[in-house]
């Protein structure tokens, strides 16, 4: 996925939703709301509203259309440069419905949950335009698997290195080889970091070693630090392939289940629009 | 001592490998060190980490400092141990055997819990995946919609089916489908904002025009909906249809809920004739660019009470005859009039009092605004005796009773004489005869009270104010003041209030009574003076006016709009219904 969604055929379906944006604003300036007051119940309202509803229901859509492969004349490509466009159109379209006008009920709320849904969307979207970039950067060509065993042979290495070494040193060693964690929660796997990473706090504690060691001492250290170096290096990255991996992944957290509340929202709209008409 | 030390080894195809090793020492060592007797090459034991040494009573194991063994599983700082017993060091089994002839002591060591595979390790310990933390977006999409479905959908629906029968606002604490409320409700009508089926009768049917009518009973139609010529009218068919909703909305806070716009008046009245063909109005679509002039309902005949509607455009024609003469700019005179008391100056206020409400006069009145200059004084003997105003027949009564009174209470001598010259004159007859009547208490009184009463004295006394008619059948004495039928609104189509405009202009900036010689004068404003302030709905540059400004849409004397017009609709052969003769056919006034 790059940037060639945004320009799919000539922006084809940019140019859809501008038309869409562009008759809607239309409408709304030269509507003249007999009662002087614009909002859902006028003809534009409902219009509107109808509009609205439709391609909310057609972009959800798109959560079953992308799952079945090649059934359709139409590509995935083609389905998911419309579903940012006139995803984005329905800003316009749902704001216009609205009238401006909005309070602490229902109504609103449904509006807001489509701003929450449309924004994590631009969220997933501006990921997917720039973290792929990143992530291969970072990645130098690797797997993530690839960095993980680069890591556990790292572990073995620092082990036997520091086997002739004092038992402190090989307890931190081994700690940092048995409970360096790579990921985890949401917020760690989201922040790339690992505020309590022993492999982090093992170099820092080598390094304070080194300097207090003797001679001798110091010289085989010196082989192990470098290890450890370069393990913590490889866990920062690994925790940075985690993160961009989350990033891609989270808005999709808010984006669907929020759908499916904006989903209800819209219908209990349109029910109580109706039961009290 | 001598020592067997046995390293075993379990093989991946079964089976075990020992290599055993001989040694003499001291003690036994087991630790990473290398200078260790049994070297243990795992970083989860202690460089030196247990010793055994052989005594005198047997073996004897021995933890270093910090570190930590175990004998048969318990964790011990030092114990005898005999064949037998397994010391656990870390990863390792040290198991005591039978020592060989010619040796002290003889261990098995195998390491039983080696270092798992770094990178298994590593990978199980890590999540790298966000689905991998459990958090299912499947429940999550249910969680969400069915927690909205049911406290936003289910629960005021409950909410509204146990509650059908309206409930008085201080009964009702909190509603459930108080969700459902898409803004707030008019100020007027707040008051039922917590029983919303007093409006929201019926589930999914849109409000009716009853649960209006249960209080505004008495609105009307703008027209008769009824009337034939409108029937064949499809824009008067709409409007009598229309729900009272199609034009009022709620839930829009403190907006209007009645309809402002021009252009909902100009639907019709921008080509009115094309809607209404015999109607006598003029189009009007924006104050100041498309506005008849205005046109005063004008008193043609006090008797007849017989008024017309005539523009301003055509001065020639705008004679009132209100049956009164009243000339403003001689009581308007800058240096002044003369009063009871000496000459004074009569502004507008003196006589035009305003209403508490300050839109409208109070109506001029003989008694409040002119007796205390005009009197009805007839006797100069008797200046404290005034006739009664506004009852012609009453008034010459009382002269007759007052001459009668004064003759036998011997006001004869004091007129200053026995005889009198009489000027008579018989119904119908002139010329007038003139007789020297003999002073007789009855007759002189008949006398005086026929002079004072008789026509010239008509003339002089109310007709400096009303016009009276004379002639054969006007009055018993063949003459009688005409009615006087003065105007209270020229324009009763439109609103206009005078207290919003008295801070801002003078009266004679729109009325020229300092200039009006004449009671006939009309003198309204001509619809330019108001342009110069006020411009239509969208003006920028003056003060915006639409139509609702000055005129109303439900218009007093119109048929009630309950029942629903359009449903008692039969057809052009319904009779007219009965206009107010003001409005002619439904006319605002403009």
């Amino acid at each position: 996925m790059h940037q060639s969604i945004l320009v799919f055929r000539n922006y084809l379906y940019l140019k859809w939703a501008l038309l869409v944006v562009a008759v809607a604003i239309g409408l709304y300036v030269l509507h003249d709301p007999a009662y002087g007051v614009a909002n859902g119940g006028t003809w534009l309202g409902y219009g509107l509203g109808t509009i609205g509803a439709l391609l909310i229901v057609w972009l959800m859509w798109f959560g079953i259309r992308k799952r079945r492969y090649g059934a359709a004349s139409l590509s995935v490509e083609d389905w998911l440069s419309a579903h940012v466009y006139l995803g984005l159109a329905l800003i316009f379209v749902a704001t216009l419905h609205t009238g401006f006008q909005f309070g602490w009920n229902v109504h609103t709320l449904a509006y807001a949950l489509m701003i929450f849904v449309i924004g994590s969307g631009v969220f997933g979207l501006v990921a997917y335009l720039r973290v792929p970039d990143l992530m291969t950067r970072n990645r130098g060509g690797a797997t993530l698997d690839q960095i993980l065993q680069d890591i556990a042979e790292l572990d073995a290495q620092c082990r036997d290195m520091a086997m002739s070494l004092g038992d402190k040193i090989n307890q931190i060693v081994l700690h940092a080889a048995e409970d360096t964690v790579i990921g985890g929660s949401f917020r760690q796997q989201l922040s790339g970091r690992d505020a309590d990473c022993p492999t982090i706090a093992a170099n820092r504690q080598l390094q304070d070693l080194a300097a207090s060691a003797s001679t001798a001492q110091s010289e085989n250290l010196r082989g192990l630090i470098a290890l450890m170096a370069r393990k913590e290096e490889l866990v920062r990255r690994a925790r940075r392939d985690v993160r961009y991996k989350a990033l891609l992944d989270v808005w999709l957290y808010i984006h669907v289940p929020i759908s499916f509340a904006l989903l209800a929202a819209l219908a209990t709209h349109i029910v109580a629009v109706f039961f009290y008409w | 001592m001598e020592a067997v030390v046995t390293y075993l080894t379990r093989l991946s195809r079964g089976g075990v490998s020992r290599k055993p090793e001989e040694l003499e020492a001291e003690t036994l060592r087991f630790g990473r060190a290398t200078n260790a007797e049994v070297y243990l090459a795992d970083p989860r034991v202690r460089l030196e980490h247990a010793v055994i040494h052989h005594r005198p009573g047997g073996l004897f194991v021995e933890a270093e400092e910090d570190a930590d063994i175990r004998v048969n599983g318990i964790s011990v700082p030092a114990r005898a141990v005999d064949a037998g017993d397994v010391i656990g060091i870390g990863p390792y089994d040290v198991t005591v055997v039978e020592a060989p002839e010619g040796k002290d002591v003889a261990i098995d060591v195998e390491l039983v819990r080696p270092l798992g595979d770094d990178y298994e390790a590593l990978a199980a310990r890590s999540v790298t995946n966000l689905a991998d933390r459990g958090v299912s977006k499947r429940a999550w999409s249910w969680g969400w919609a069915l927690a909205i479905i049911a406290l936003f959908l289910v629960a005021p629906i409950v909410f509204f089916i146990q509650h059908e029968e309206p409930k008085p606002r201080s009964e009702i604490a909190f509603r459930l489908d108080q969700s459902w409320d898409s803004g707030t409700i008019s100020t007027a009508h707040r008051f039922i904002s917590m029983q919303c089926n007093v409006c929201h009768e019926e589930a999914f049917v849109q409000v009716k025009d009853e649960a209006c009518f249960s209080c505004h009973e008495k609105i009307t139609h703008h027209f008769d909906p009824q009337a034939p010529e409108l029937a064949e009218v499809g824009l008067y068919q709409d409007a009598a249809a229309s729900a009272c909703q199609s034009c009022h909305k709620e839930h829009n806070g403190d907006a209007a809920i009645s309809i402002m716009q021009d252009s909902f008046c100009a639907d019709c009245h921008a080509d009115i004739e094309a809607a209404a063909p015999d109607t006598n109005l003029l189009n009007a679509s924006n104050f100041e660019e498309e506005h008849p002039e205005f046109r005063p309902v004008v008193m043609l005949d006090p008797l007849a009470q017989q008024s017309k509607r005539i523009s301003l455009n055509e001065p020639e024609k705008l004679v009132e005859r209100s049956g009164l003469r009243f000339p403003h700019d001689v009581h308007l005179k800058k240096d002044g009039i003369r009063g009871p008391k000496g000459r004074e100056e009569l502004v507008c206020e003196s006589c035009h009092v305003s209403e508490p409400s300050g839109a409208s006069f109070f109506p001029i009145e003989m008694e409040a605004q002119c007796e205390r200059c005009h009197q009805l004084k007839f006797e100069p003997r008797r200046p404290d005796r005034v006739l009664p105003h506004g009852q012609v027949d009453n008034a010459q009564l009382l002269i007759r009773e007052f001459y009668s009174d004064f003759a036998l209470r011997g006001g004869v001598s004091d007129a200053g004489g026995r005889e009198e010259l009489i000027s008579r004159r018989r119904p119908g007859s002139e010329p007038v005869r003139q007789e020297v009547v003999k002073a007789n208490p009855k007759e002189w009184a008949e006398q005086q009270a026929r002079k004072v009463a008789d026509q010239a004295f008509g003339r002089t006394m109310c007709g400096t104010c009303h016009e009276v008619m004379t002639g054969e059948g006007a009055g018993p004495l063949n003459w009688s003041v005409v009615p006087a039928s003065v105007s209270n609104r020229w324009l009763p189509g439109g609103r206009y209030d005078h207290k919003s405009h008295f801070e801002i202009v003078a009266c004679e900036n729109c009325h020229a009574a300092d200039k009006s010689h004449l009671a006939t004068d009309v003198l309204l404003p001509k619809i330019e003076i108001c342009q110069d302030c006020h411009s239509g709905e969208n003006a920028a540059d003056k003060v915006p006016s639409n139509c609702v400004t000055c005129h109303d849409y439900h218009l007093d004397g119109e048929p009630m709009m309950k029942p629903v017009a359009a449903a008692a609709w039969t057809g052009p052969d319904m009779p007219a219904g009965q206009r107010d003769a003001e409005y002619g056919t439904g006319d605002n006034g403009s």
